[in-house]
C-alpha cells in the first residue's frame, strides 16, 4: 500500500471549510413532527390495507360459496317440517305448556 | 469519535423521547457539518439530508447491530442521505445544466482570490471528497471510519485525501 506522510491544509483553507453556520434550532421539532406524521400515515395505511383485506375476504367468501346451491330431500324435508312446526298453533300451545309447567314446578 | 453512552443508546431504542433527543444533540452538530459541506453549502439541502439522517436513525435504531461504532453508524446514514439527495438533485437538473452557463471551472493552474478560493475549490471537486475533506480534516475520523463510512478502502481514501491536498495547497501557494 502506498505509504503517504499526512499534509497539512493550509491555514487559509482550513478555516474556511471550518466555516459553517451553526445547526438551524428548529430542526428537532420539525423531525419529530415528520416522525409522528410518518407514523400516523405508516397506521392509517395499515388500518386502509386491513380493511381492504377484510373486505376481499368477505367479498371472496360470499362469492364463493354456491348460491344456487340446493339441500338433499332429506334434508329439505326435515327443515320444512321444523319450519311447519315452529309457525303452527301446536308450538304456540306447547310453548305456553312449557311455561306453565317450568312455572308450577319451581315454585314447589 | 467520542460517543454517548450505551445507556442512552438503549433507551431510545425503547422509545424514549428525551434519550433520541439526548442521541440528536450529541450527534447532530457533526451530522450538519458533513451534511453541510457535502452539500456544497446548501443549508436548504443540509437540513433536509439532517432530516432525514435522524427520521432514518429513529427507524432504524432497533436494527443496529453494535457491528461499528454508533457514531459512524449515524455518519454513514448522514453520507448515504446526502448521496440521494445529491442524486435527486442531479437527475432534476439535468437539463437544467445542459442550458446553464455554470461559470468556468477551476484549473489546476489557474491563480485563485484567496477570499474565493475555498468556494471554488469545494464547487470543483466530487461530493465524496467534500465529504472525506470534512470528516476527516474538520471532524478528525480515521481513515478506518471513513471506509466504513463510504465503503471504500482506507488505503485508496488515504491517497484520494493526500492528492485533494496536495492540489488545494497548490492553487493556495505553499505557506
Amino acid at each position: 500500500m502506498e505509504q503517504l506522510q499526512e499534509n497539512q491544509l493550509p491555514r487559509h483553507a482550513f478555516e474556511q471549510l471550518a466555516h459553517i453556520p451553526p445547526l438551524p434550532s428548529h430542526l428537532y421539532g420539525t423531525i419529530i413532527g415528520k416522525i409522528n406524521r410518518r407514523r400516523i400515515m405508516g397506521r392509517a395505511v395499515f388500518g386502509i390495507a386491513a380493511s381492504i383485506l377484510v373486505a376481499v375476504s368477505a367479498f371472496t367468501v360470499t362469492r364463493l360459496a354456491s348460491p344456487g346451491a340446493s339441500y338433499s330431500a332429506e334434508v329439505a324435508e326435515e327443515l320444512s317440517g321444523v319450519n311447519s312446526y315452529i309457525n303452527s298453533d301446536v308450538y304456540q300451545a306447547n310453548s305456553s305448556s312449557y311455561g306453565y309447567y317450568d312455572e308450577v314446578l319451581y315454585q314447589e | 469519535m467520542v460517543e454517548i453512552n450505551d445507556l442512552t443508546i438503549h433507551r431510545a431504542r425503547k422509545g424514549d423521547r428525551a434519550a433520541f433527543r439526548a442521541l440528536y444533540d450529541f450527534y447532530a452538530p457533526f451530522s450538519w457539518k458533513i451534511a453541510y459541506r457535502t452539500m456544497h453549502g446548501d443549508v436548504q439541502a443540509a437540513t433536509e439530508a439532517v432530516q432525514e439522517t435522524f427520521i432514518r436513525v429513529h427507524n432504524s435504531l432497533a436494527k443496529f447491530g453494535g457491528g461499528s461504532a454508533f457514531s459512524t453508524w449515524i455518519y454513514r446514514i448522514t453520507y448515504n442521505a446526502c448521496m440521494t439527495l445529491l442524486s435527486k438533485q442531479s437527475r432534476a437538473n439535468e437539463m437544467q445544466e445542459f442550458n446553464e452557463d455554470t461559470g468556468p471551472t477551476v484549473s489546476s493552474t489557474e491563480s485563485i482570490d484567496m477570499k474565493e478560493d475555498m468556494q471554488k475549490i469545494l464547487k470543483g471537486i466530487t461530493p465524496e471528497e467534500r465529504f472525506l475533506l470534512t470528516a476527516r480534516e474538520m471532524l478528525g475520523f480515521s481513515f478506518e471510519e471513513l471506509a466504513d463510512i463510504t465503503g471504500k478502502n482506507a488505503g485508496s481514501l488515504r491517497t484520494q485525501l493526500f492528492r485533494l491536498k496536495e492540489e488545494i495547497r497548490t492553487k493556495f501557494g505553499e505557506e
